[in-house]
């Protein structure tokens, strides 16, 4: 009797260390990387705390933010705030952003680029070398693009089109992250000053920015349009001028034509169209296309899901631009025709980041290939004396991925020769011609670009955006694509225009010479 | 580099020290195994016997002190010699009490004796359930039942 | 008494000269960086203690189990290496003003518990003294807890010492031991009753209350005084065993059943009464609300399990000191299993845990194996007195169930503890003594 009850009595005591040790894999196996990774972890403190980090550079070599121990802290020193959003801070007290946490294990040396190497440290326990990184970001052409939005709140991205390497990414109000780092009392006060700044200085526009496009959208509605065949370059609609006098009626919702000044509607195709920015075409446009078709060319563009800057591994994230309601997969289905219309020329529903737009200018320069963006170069061995540039020996290098085809090289020519006519147009040019860099010295390079006005609604200013690459004349290849927004600041051709002829301006001045 | 060898070291002592503890872990589940299995040959060989009667006191010589009495499922205790367990003593009665095995547990029962059945100290006026241990005093002659 | 030999226990000894010895060097260079083994005295001491015992049962002819002092050994190595690596100021004892690191007291405390042990497997062989006097016993464990409550000093918010001049123990250890000796005692007598059952009203047995009574009454009278004095891990330890006995003594799950529901009443007026439950079970549900807090060490000890990993930070690498502290503060106690996890990772956390199974099973081979009903509830109730405080002490660590300050047997530091446990092993060995000596008398078995 009793003995038939002690065997029960074990199996019972079995099953009860055995989900003791259920329990303690749990712990030490399967959430063991999710522990390690909160910033309250005692051995995440003591790391950053005494851990020496590797320096960061431009792509020319120049320091950007390197790292010294001071009486067992390590205490990290940034020398240019225009990059402080895409570098981010490493903080004992406020963790880290941006490339600075993406790469965090290697600029600290807990992890090495080399497998073997790595194992031997995790194995051995050695104090590990601090590796350094390089960007592809001209420190130049980062400190041009952040004077010029100056004091206006905004973003501007460029992008190598052919590599997807980024070539300036600043959002403005920008801050110095220098009094982050080091001692973590100190840094409270430094981290507060910022936060209590106008504007959120912390907010990274470039990724995190959701604006309405506006006209630039229309850029998207052509691609897609001349891609799938719904229209060609020479296609109107005849019944265009009749419903322009009070506008186009969808769905007894009425689309006007915003106020075109001098120019009288016409029949126009989509060169002319495309140059006055017309409304009511595009959203004619977007109605041949058709919601579903209209919403896959927007994922082959990039939109509806998050976008990575670097690999899926490591990088930084980006957040999703929709064209309608963010749900099932990210792009729900258009509640009806008038917002597909809407959407198709840049209202409605349409949120996108400045990193998308000039993702989807890169994508019209490229021939239509959608490029895979990158800011981090390389990583390297740990420089002795970082203020004479980075070390020679590359340990790693990043990007290069093969961009992802979007639309023919046939539809991306028709419109990027309708993207040059909206710039240098006999119409387009009073409306974007701003943004050309023949005049900001650089002559006899054409320009192709499009403005956009983002209407938020009565008694707010609207947001100026343009996007736009150059060289566009015939038999070119464009070595940069940009997007440039200003918040609130009015027409498309009065703010961001200026600002992006001029960078890519500056860039090519600067690439010219060597 | 001579800290690389050192470490290499320590970790070379580190995994002896799980190693063995492992080994010892080893050779401890062996020996519960062997054991379980000499278990078994024993359980196997005394499985006929249900319980015991160990004669802790006795001053005559039927039963003997210190004796063993291996028991079957209706025992009949008395002085008759007919009675499966005999005790030769003149305190006890011809046919003193009976001690079955009623599927789950041992019972013992007075059959009217003049002296009377005591179990641990007590004497019983109706059937009484057993446990092994329990101490049975009949006459002047105390057992204990056992497995 | 006739020496015996006892070739098992000695084998299974021997790996300990090298385990133990290993232990010292590997955390002296990890922690040092020097190749060089360092002080050796406390784990020659150690293993030359385990030998002794062996050499001692053999000359006093003890024919018990011999797998129990080589598991308890190899389970206490662990636990001095432990120990012996932590900050030896952390803890320890003034023995006539002379100022011991914790684990050469700790190595004190294992020479009195073998030597305890050693006494009690020679001197009880036979069950009289325990079983006559059960409620002597009881008594006197009421008694001692009384004394406790009324006159014990409070240490981290527990009523729990008593100190006679310098040297404090924990009554709670000792009272453990003869409560199992008091329900093993009246269980074994009243078991046939218990089991049968005595009237029944339609299918439903009604269990013979009146025969339970007097059980239920000093039991529930020992819990009041053991919660009221706010020593949660020991009340639900005394609880537990007391369950496990009843479920063994009479093979009804109702009863478990009935003291679980019981329980569970119980836990909620507790929370509902007591801050400091109210504290625990917080924490427990969700330790990272209050992470610099009450939630500290709970959170801490989770650190410390994912820093160990599959194969541990490696001996004498883990537990990162902040500023000089060690995260957690009751480590050598509370919490030296999650010590263990995170330097020799999941497999030697298991290790350890699959150590104390062996002795679990050891200890209910030697119920089963007992000659009668009072050994047997005896040595079921000692084995999972040990296997239960294993238990509540891991799962409590890898957050399974709130946390309580009770202690890891043969590892965390703490002499009251390492003192009961010994004696536990010495009953269990006494046990099986005399089962070994009554099957060779009968001819059967070795």
């Amino acid at each position: 009797m009793i003995a038939t009850n002690i065997r029960r009595l074990s199996f019972y005591l079995v099953l009860a260390f055995a989900s003791v040790s259920g329990a303690l894999t749990w712990w030490q196996v399967l959430d063991a990387q999710q522990l390690a990774t909160r910033p309250d972890n005692p051995q995440v403190i003591a790391a950053h705390r005494s851990l020496p980090r590797g320096s960061i550079f431009d792509a020319r070599g120049q320091l950007l933010a390197s790292s010294q121990v001071v009486g067992g802290v390590s205490t990290r020193t940034y020398t240019d705030a225009a990059f402080a959003h895409v570098i981010g801070y490493a903080s004992l007290r406020y963790g880290a952003t941006a490339v600075e946490r993406a790469w965090d294990d290697l600029l600290t040396g807990r992890a090495d680029p080399n497998p073997l190497r790595d194992l031997l440290n995790q194995i051995l326990a050695r104090q590990p070398d601090e590796h350094d990184l390089t960007l592809t970001i001209d420190k130049r052409l980062q400190d041009f693009a952040q004077a010029q939005l100056g004091s206006n709140v905004g973003a501007v991205v460029a992008i190598d089109p052919r590599t997807g390497a980024i070539l300036a990414m600043v959002s403005s109000p920008t801050y110095d992250p220098t009094g982050f780092s080091g001692n973590p009392d100190l840094a409270q006060a430094a981290f507060d000053a910022v936060a209590a700044r106008q504007a959120n200085p912390f907010l990274d526009r470039s990724r995190q920015g959701h604006y309405v496009p506006g006209s630039i959208m229309k850029v998207l509605t052509a691609s897609a349009a001349l891609d799938s065949g719904a229209i060609t370059p020479q296609t109107t609609f005849p019944d265009q001028p009749k419903q322009e006098a009070a506008g186009f009626v969808v769905n007894g919702f009425t689309i006007r034509e915003h106020d075109l000044g001098s120019v009288k509607p016409a029949l126009w195709p989509l060169s002319e169209a495309l140059q006055v920015s017309s409304n009511i075409f595009f959203a004619h446009v977007g109605l041949e296309v058709g919601a579903s078709r209209f919403l896959d060319y927007a994922r082959r563009f990039g939109f509806c899901s998050p976008l990575r800057i670097g690999s899926a591994q490591r990088g930084l994230s980006v957040d999703p631009s929709y064209l309608s309601q963010a749900s099932g997969d990210g792009c729900g289905p258009f509640v009806d025709e008038v917002e597909l219309a809407s959407a198709a020329f840049g209202q409605g529903r349409d949120s996108v980041t400045p990193l998308q737009m000039a993702l989807l200018a890169a994508t019209v320069a490229d021939g239509g290939v959608l490029p895979q963006p990158f800011v981090v170069r390389d990583l390297r061995a740990h420089a002795a004396t970082p203020l004479d540039g980075p070390d020679a020996t590359v340990l790693e290098t990043y990007g290069g991925a093969a961009g992802s085809r979007a639309v023919s090289t046939q539809a991306a020519a028709q419109v990027r020769s309708a993207m040059v006519d909206a710039v240098s147009g006999p119409i387009g040019i009073h409306y974007a011609g701003a943004g050309a860099v023949s005049r900001y010295g650089v002559s006899g390079v054409l320009t192709a670009g499009k403005t956009g006005t983002a209407e938020r609604g009565p008694g707010l200013a609207p947001h100026s955006w343009f996007i736009g690459f150059a060289p566009a004349q015939d038999g070119s290849v464009p070595t940069i694509a940009i997007a440039v927004i200003v918040e609130g600041g009015g027409t498309g051709s009065g703010h961001a225009a200026p600002i992006g002829g001029s960078v890519m301006a500056e860039w090519l001045r600067l690439t010219a010479g060597g | 580099m001579t800290g690389d060898i050192l470490r290499l070291l320590l970790l070379a002592f580190q995994l002896a020290f799980l190693g063995l503890l492992y080994l010892i872990l080893f050779g401890f589940s062996r020996s519960l195994l062997r054991d379980l299995r000499s278990a078994e040959v024993t359980q196997q060989a005394s499985q006929s016997g249900i319980g015991r009667l160990s004669v802790v006191e006795s001053p005559i010589e039927e039963p003997l002190a210190g004796s063993s009495i291996a028991l079957g499922p209706i025992n009949s205790i008395g002085r008759d010699v007919n009675s499966t367990i005999v005790i030769d003593d003149d305190f006890v009665s011809g046919g003193h009490a009976m001690l079955t095995f009623r599927g789950r547990s041992w019972f013992i029962e007075d059959q009217g004796s003049t002296n009377g059945t005591y179990v641990n100290g007590h004497r019983i006026d109706r059937a009484v359930a057993l446990s092994f241990g329990d101490e049975l005093t009949i006459g002047r002659v105390r057992m204990r039942l056992e497995r | 008494m006739r020496a015996v030999p006892r070739p098992v226990e000695l084998r299974l000894l021997l790996p300990l000269v090298i385990l133990v010895p290993l232990g010292f060097v590997v955390t002296h260079i990890a922690q040092t960086g020097a190749l060089d083994p360092g002080p050796l005295g406390l784990a020659i001491g150690y293993v030359g203690l385990m030998l002794a015992a062996h050499l001692v049962l053999r000359l006093t002819g003890n024919q018990g189990d011999q797998m129990l002092l080589p598991v308890v050994a190899t389970i206490g190595g662990v636990g001095i290496v432990m120990l012996n690596r932590l900050p030896q100021n952390l803890l320890g004892a003034n023995v006539f003003g002379l100022r011991l690191g914790m684990a050469t007291t700790q190595l004190l405390w294992f020479g009195i518990g073998v030597g305890v042990m050693l006494w009690i497997a020679a001197r009880f062989r036979d069950d009289g003294v325990l079983r006559h006097y059960k409620y002597t016993w009881a008594l006197a464990g009421t008694l001692l807890l009384i004394i406790t409550f009324l006159f014990g000093r409070e240490v981290n918010g527990a009523r729990l010492w008593i100190f006679l001049g310098p040297i404090g123990f924990q009554p709670a250890e000792a009272i453990k031991v003869v409560l199992v000796i008091f329900i093993a005692g009246y269980l074994a007598e009243k078991r046939a009753v218990l089991s049968e059952g005595i009237a029944r009203i339609g299918p439903i047995k009604i269990p013979p209350l009146p025969y339970l009574l007097p059980m239920l009454a000093i039991f529930f009278g020992v819990m009041g005084i053991v919660v009221i004095s706010r020593d949660l891990g020991t009340a639900l330890l005394f609880f537990g065993i007391f369950l496990t006995m009843l479920f063994v003594a009479t093979g009804r799950r109702s009863y478990v059943l009935v003291g679980m529901v019981l329980f569970v009443v119980g836990s909620f007026g507790a929370y509902q009464a007591f801050g400091h439950v109210r504290v625990r079970v917080d924490n427990w549900i969700s330790p990272f609300a209050d992470p610099s807090g009450t939630g500290y060490q709970t959170v801490q000890a989770l650190y410390a399990f994912g820093r160990g990993g599959l194969f541990g930070e490696g001996l004498g690498q883990g537990l990162p000191t902040i500023s000089g502290h060690l995260p957690i503060p009751a480590l050598p106690t509370d919490f030296i299993f999650a010590a263990v996890a995170e330097e020799l990772g999941l497999i030697g956390a298991v290790a350890l845990l699959a150590l104390v199974m062996v002795l679990v099973f050891r200890g209910l081979r030697t119920a089963v194996l007992a000659r009668d009903d009072f050994s047997s509830m005896l040595a079921v109730g000692l084995t999972v007195s040990l296997g239960l405080q294993t238990l509540i002490i891991a799962s409590g660590n890898v957050k399974l169930v709130p946390l309580t300050g009770i202690t890891f047997p043969f590892v965390s530091y703490g002499g009251s503890s390492l003192l009961a446990s010994f004696v536990v092993v010495g009953l269990l060995l006494a046990i099986s003594h005399r089962s070994a000596v009554d099957a060779v008398a009968e001819g059967r078995g070795p």
